[in-house]
């Protein structure tokens, strides 16, 4: 068939999404994730999914605008948190698994420096991911608002390519690309990393057929 | 691998904590002098680049003071037209380093730094130069160097919008990040490593130093946020998430080898 090569026609590729809620913005340092999430799916149903809390025991302080924009509790932390080695070790065979594509929305600006960091706070090296097996649902986005022809040879420098691409008119948030898919979405929900992770899982569902990879 | 040469920034470029004061000047717990941390690595030659041309001389001075070779190198971003004012030519920008080879040198860079400085209409957002000034005002006493980051190799490679062609004013020795800890290296390596093999240039092994630890990592980001008008928690500063820019991370490497 032709473009059976493509990631949409094939049912045994898994996808691991992943979205972190951290204390900031801040890309080196106090700033690993508080809460970690992933979902591992193919394209048609999702396999497995994680849901956990981290308790750093108040070692980093959250900014206002990540507590008011996550919920963040305090409470919640101390309640559900668990140690952020026991969380890592669960979360890494599956993130160092080089037959899933790693999955997120904006991933290549954001999440992967949480993870960096949450390793040099656990006294663990800096994992080594493999960049080719990224997936950004952002920059997927935009290839596909503006048409253009994804490179299969070098995918992930096209992404990174696109990802410092912004013009105005071109909304490529999550959001925004469920409300074009048709997706429905919980505003109120929306900045929990779970419910972010299945909004993210069906926009990538789309992006699979509307850009060929 | 080679010799792996460590080339220091201070804060005069905005993006260092490293300071050109006396060791004595220094307070403990505060900035730390290039001199100190020179010595602290058993350095005889201090690789320096700035942006600018006015913290040279307090260089200078210090290193003959302490018995150190300064070896100078200026920063400059470059484009193909200075003058154009478009999105197009802030994507053409890439950034060279043009370095002093002798005492000789010290005038011409001093007129390259004027043909790029003191020309108002080289701003758009920041002064630039352009290669044909970088041509007009080239000597032999001058050498260039290509940076690993944000080179037109990096630009062209991760920059929307980039199509650098560059206009070397001579062979350019192209320089390679050891361990920079930035997760999108591997391309620019890829892009590095390809142009090489269509060419005959020379590379060698650099670790940048913007700070001495990996501790100091945290006042480097505090500084790089109060210089970019943004704050702590909200940098924005795109991909800066490597504690590795520092003295601490040279001489791990240089031991292991």
């Amino acid at each position: 068939m032709i473009g059976s090569h493509l990631l949409r026609y094939s049912d045994t590729q898994k996808y691991l999404l992943t979205d972190k809620e951290t204390f900031n913005l801040n890309l080196l340092t106090d700033n690993p994730p508080w809460q970690s999430s992933w979902i591992l799916a193919n394209k048609n149903e999702i396999i497995d999914s994680q849901d956990n809390f981290i308790d750093w025991n108040g070692r980093f302080v959250i900014s206002k605008d990540a507590r008011r924009i996550t919920g963040y509790s305090e409470e919640k932390i101390k309640m559900v948190g668990q140690d952020p080695l026991e969380v890592w070790n669960k979360f890494e065979p599956v993130l160092l698994d080089d037959s899933v594509f790693l999955c997120g929305h904006n991933i290549l600006n954001f999440d992967l420096y949480p993870i960096n960091q949450w390793c040099r706070y656990i006294g663990k090296p800096q994992v080594k991911i493999d960049i080719r097996r990224i997936l950004d649902t952002n920059s997927l986005a935009k290839m596909m608002k503006l048409g253009v022809k994804p490179d299969r040879e070098n995918l992930i420098r096209q992404q990174y390519r696109m990802s410092s691409f912004h013009a105005k008119g071109i909304r490529t948030s999550l959001g925004s690309l469920a409300k074009e898919f048709g997706i429905e979405v919980d505003e109120t929900k929306l900045h929990d990393a779970i419910y972010d992770l299945t909004i993210n899982y069906k926009v990538l569902q789309k992006l699979l057929w509307a850009v060929e990879i | 691998m080679g010799e792996i040469i460590p080339i220091f920034y201070s804060d005069s470029s905005g993006r260092a904590i490293n300071v050109w004061w006396s060791e004595k000047e220094c307070e403990t717990g505060g900035a730390e002098s290039i001199v100190g941390l020179a010595k602290k690595a058993g350095l005889k030659e201090v690789y320096f680049v700035s942006t600018r041309m006015y913290d040279y001389m307090s260089a200078f001075k210090l290193c003959s003071e302490n018995n150190l070779q300064l070896i100078f190198g200026l920063e400059l971003w470059v484009c193909s037209d200075s003058r154009e004012r478009s999105d197009q030519s802030v994507a053409d920008e890439s950034k060279v380093i043009v370095w002093i080879k002798n005492s000789a040198g010290y005038k011409d860079i001093l007129r390259l730094h004027k043909a790029v400085f003191a020309d108002i209409t080289n701003k758009y957002y920041k002064m630039r130069g352009s290669w044909s000034i970088l041509k007009q005002n080239w000597t032999d006493n001058l050498l260039l160097t290509i940076p690993y980051f944000d080179s037109f190799l990096h630009r062209n490679t991760l920059n929307y919008g980039s199509s650098i062609i560059p206009d070397f004013p001579c062979k350019p020795i192209f320089m390679k990040e050891i361990n920079s800890g930035i997760l999108y290296e591997p391309l620019v390596e890829e892009a590095l490593n390809k142009f090489l093999s269509n060419g005959d240039y020379e590379v060698i092994s650099t670790k940048t130093i913007y700070y001495p630890t990996y501790e100091d990592a945290k006042a480097w980001i505090v500084f790089r946020a109060i210089k970019n008008g943004s704050s702590f928690h909200r940098p924005e500063l795109d991909h800066c998430g490597s504690i590795n820019f520092c003295l601490e991370d040279y001489l791990k490497i240089r031991e292991a080898a």
